[in-house]
């Protein structure tokens, strides 16, 4: 294909950066096929696919996501597949590249992405999307998909935020819809039939391999939709503009964990990445239904790995990396049915090999503060929780199914086993939220803190330094919640509420951070916003804002010009309430959970009722038609 | 209750015996461009994975002890390096450098590893000198004018501040390589009390004019060696 460029990054260029080692790949566990693709090379043949796995953010960043993980090592089990990683590089060497015409290139065989067949992009969080621009611009790929000719590659992505990938969709050639360890399997095998195609006397087009993607169960193909748009800037419709595409594109899941593939022997990078350690992961779904949590309503069912299967991978992990820590993830952790045999299973073997567990802090029982004792780091990072409201009330709206009560209690227990650091996560301008329910926020603080030294005194322990650490988001009114009718507060509601929440926890043992409502503000629009929003993207890209998820490269106030330019406004994205009928930018979409169900628990958040978790009782939101998990075992 | 036990078993934690081995390592390709850090940390990865029984600190935060003769500068490569690493059981220094390199990333090798004494002084006390190849075009006649000079200033930069040092008498010898004609062999002061880093000797050679900033920055750098004693009766460290 396409070999524009063959400067390479050299050593006085890597002595330039911050971090070389983010640029050099060669880790343990990297796969590395240069030879055998010489060999299917040199023969002529073209039966194989070159996947390049994009992260659009630092290297340390990437690397830390458990997707990326699963799927490079899954795309390079398939014979046929050459997966490779690239990142984004950061501003120094950005610079550097452009400076010496240097193309962005794969980390395993150096080959620039230009060349590859497919670029996959992993879209884990709206504000990567500027930086999905600048690894096409630094590999000379044209941004939209309808500006790609027959030799430039396949640009493809997936991840949580493609739920809503409109403001995105025209730079993609195809979007895998949930989970894509099968469908990318299937996709990979059509990628390779068209590129036989390409030798033969009836080439395959690259319109017909869209048209065929198409019908892949799971495979959104944004090009052959038209979206229509009414007078006051709503969408009006999502229409197939070809029989070959369906009306609707549901979400593709893994039935069977246990069967699921899992890498046990991954790579490890050299350097320290932000989650540096190993993971296991629990479950996918969450039966919660907390209100404002899209993740909540996108990852159902319920599906878990069994204990005996997690106990196997987390050893030959902890044999195989060399890691000393071991994470569990899933949405909440504390849930899963096989806590206890699985942490009871592991407490020997990893404390016989100094290797640390986290633990789930909203569990804390005596029994697992005696396993926290053992194996746990929770000493050094503290107890974390995540009541997300100040007050009942709150709670009960957004059906956050924690108490005030369940706190204290974990904590008491924590607090008498010496544990002196408790994190607790909140949300501001959550729907029905008054001051109250914020000044609730710092009333919980205090009473984190005269409980530690009710304990101290109790018990007769020596004190400590306290810290309680309170942290508060922006709410967000995601696509496919109770809560996507919502609107979000302004800025300057919210900058309000920060700072009178501020002044109320006044105390050397609270610390209080906030996340920047900037970033917040602008994170609305993109997870909110439809088709328009490609240009603007694209506009802002080329006058220079990228890296826009780190609070140091981003401005809102250049953004919103560009909005502007293009003639749309925040206001509309972000503090306007939908009626109950508005067609949304993502409808065409379906994970599964019907829209009539999300309307009904809104109506139930305003009314503040409480709607329990899947099981016992399954409450009819649409995903049991995947006949798995959770739904299938309630039968 | 559970926090006063833990305390109580602390202090009387005595330190075990430990099984001191000295091992000779080389680093190459890629992985030349991580810190001392994460060069640690790689090791104590592919200890664990090699299921080598590494005696660990004692404390709250348990760590495997190990020890690096000098550290590695970020883009130098060596091909014989030192660190100690202490074992709680006695094992055979064959084995550890076979396991180790089973279960090494690419570019990590094992070249050496034998018993040394649990009472003796830090390996990295002992250091005085270190050998260096650096490998770039004009190299050898910049260095060769900068040899003919008194003094070598350049500016070192630490914590924000910048101070004028003289980096000649910290030059014990240059020699013509006889690997290629574009590579020159140094030996340096290396250590805790006096120690040059080759990258200040190629600012040095960049300010003759004779060798450009991106040739200097590209140069080749490889530690072929830590030596002890006092110059000029310098013995290898092993």
């Amino acid at each position: 294909m396409n070999k524009m460029h063959t400067n390479r990054i050299e050593r006085a260029d890597l002595l330039r950066v911050e971090n070389p080692a983010r640029y050099v790949g060669g880790e343990r566990g990297a796969v590395v096929k240069s030879e055998v693709l010489s060999q299917i090379q040199e023969a002529g043949r073209t039966d194989y696919v070159r996947f390049a796995y994009c992260f659009p953010d630092i290297y340390e960043i990437g690397m830390s996501n458990l997707a990326l993980v699963i799927l490079y090592h899954l795309l390079n089990e398939i014979p046929y597949v050459y997966c490779e990683r690239a990142f984004s590089p950061w501003k120094d060497m950005d610079a550097i590249m452009r400076d010496r015409n240097i193309p962005l290139s794969s980390l395993e065989t150096r080959t620039p992405l230009s060349e590859f067949d497919v670029v996959g992009f992993s879209l884990q969080y709206e504000m990567c999307y500027t930086n999905v621009l600048q690894m096409l611009d630094l590999s000379g790929i044209p941004f939209f998909s309808s500006d790609r000719k027959e030799d430039d590659p396949i640009v493809i992505a997936g991840g949580p935020v493609v739920y809503n990938a409109e403001p995105v969709a025209d730079f993609f050639d195809m979007i895998v819809i949930g989970e894509a360890e099968d469908v990318l399997a299937e996709m990979m095998e059509l990628i390779r039939d068209y590129k036989r195609s390409r030798n033969t006397v009836t080439p395959m087009s690259r319109r017909e391999l869209l048209l065929l993607s198409a019908a892949v169960p799971g495979v959104y193909v944004p090009s052959l939709y038209d979206v229509t748009y009414r007078e006051d800037g709503t969408v009006e419709a999502v229409r197939p503009t070809d029989p070959a595409a369906p009306e609707r594109i549901g979400k593709r899941i893994v039935d069977n964990l246990d069967t699921a593939y899992f890498p046990t022997d991954p790579i490890v990078p050299h350097t320290r990445i932000v989650h540096d350690r190993s993971y296991l992961e629990l479950f996918r779904g969450c039966g919660h239904g907390c209100r404002f949590c899209q993740a909540g309503f996108l990852y159902r069912p319920v599906r878990e790995r069994s204990a005996e299967t997690l106990i196997d991978q987390a050893l030959a992990l902890e044999k195989n990396t060399g890691y000393d820590e071991l994470g569990m993830l899933s949405l909440s952790t504390g849930d899963y049915s096989g806590l206890k045999k699985l942490a009871e299973a592991l407490v020997e073997p990893l404390g016989e090999r100094h290797t640390s567990l986290s633990l789930p802090s909203l569990r804390v029982d005596s029994f697992s503060i005696g396993l926290m004792e053992k194996v746990s780091d929770t000493r050094k990072t503290g107890l974390t929780f995540a009541p997300e409201a100040g007050t009942q009330r709150l709670r009960d709206v957004i059906n956050k199914g924690i108490s005030e009560e369940d706190i204290l209690s974990a904590l008491e227990l924590a607090f008498e086993g010496g544990w002196t650091r408790v994190k607790l996560y909140f949300m501001l301008g959550l729907p029905t939220e008054t001051m109250e329910d914020v000044m609730g926020i710092a009333e919980m603080a205090r009473k984190i803190e005269r409980l530690y030294f009710d304990v101290t005194a109790r018990t007769g322990q020596r004190k400590r330094k306290l810290e309680i650490i309170v942290s508060t988001s922006m709410f967000i009114p995601k696509p496919f919640t109770p809560f996507q009718w919502e609107k979000q507060d302004t800025r300057e509601m919210l900058i309000e509420k920060q700072k009178a929440l501020a002044e109320r926890m006044r105390s050397r043992n609270i610390k209080y951070s906030w996340h920047d409502p900037d970033t917040s503000v602008w994170e609305t629009v993109m997870s909110r916003g439809d088709r328009r929003l490609a240009p603007v993207l694209a506009d802002g890209y080329r006058s220079g804002l990228f890296f826009d998820a780190w609070d140091d490269c981003f401005r809102l106030g250049q953004w919103l010009e560009v909005l502007a330019a293009h003639g749309l406004n925040l206001p509309f994205y972000s503090h306007r309430e939908r009626g109950d009928d508005e067609v949304f930018p993502w409808d065409h979409i379906d994970p599964g959970v019907n829209k009539s169900y999300l309307l009904l628990e809104r109506k139930r958040a305003y009314e503040g009722s409480v709607t329990p978790p899947c099981r016992p009782g399954c409450r009819a939101c649409g995903a049991s038609d995947f006949y798995t998990g959770v739904c299938h075992a309630a039968g | 209750m559970l926090q006063a036990e833990r305390e109580r078993q602390m202090t009387m934690q005595k330190k075990n015996e430990e099984f001191p081995i000295r091992m000779g390592f080389e680093r190459k390709g890629s992985i030349i461009y991580i810190g001392h850090l994460d060069l640690m940390r790689t090791f104590e990865r592919t200890l664990r994975r090699a299921e080598l029984p590494v005696a660990y600190s004692l404390g709250y935060n348990p760590r495997p002890t190990l020890i690096f003769a000098l550290p590695l500068g970020v883009g130098i490569a060596a091909s014989e390096d030192v660190a100690d690493i202490f074992f709680s059981e006695k094992l055979d220094p064959s084995e550890v450098t076979a396991r180790f390199n089973a279960k090494a990333p690419p570019g990590l090798r094992a070249v050496f590893a034998r018993e040394i004494p649990e009472s003796g002084k830090s390996v990295m006390s002992l250091v005085t000198a270190a050998s260096y190849r650096i490998t770039a075009p004009d190299l050898k006649s910049a260095l060769d004018e900068l040899m003919l000079r008194d003094e070598i200033l350049v500016t070192k930069k630490a914590k924000g501040k910048a101070t004028i040092t003289d980096i000649r008498p910290l030059v014990l010898s240059v020699t013509e390589s006889d690997e290629s004609e574009n590579s020159v062999d140094l030996l340096v002061y290396a250590g805790s009390s006096r120690n040059l880093r080759p990258d200040l000797l190629l600012s040095a050679c960049v300010e003759t004019g004779k060798i450009d900033e991106r040739a200097a920055l590209n140069a080749e750098v490889l530690r072929t060696g830590l030596y002890t004693g006092q110059y000029p009766d310098l013995r290898r460290l092993s």
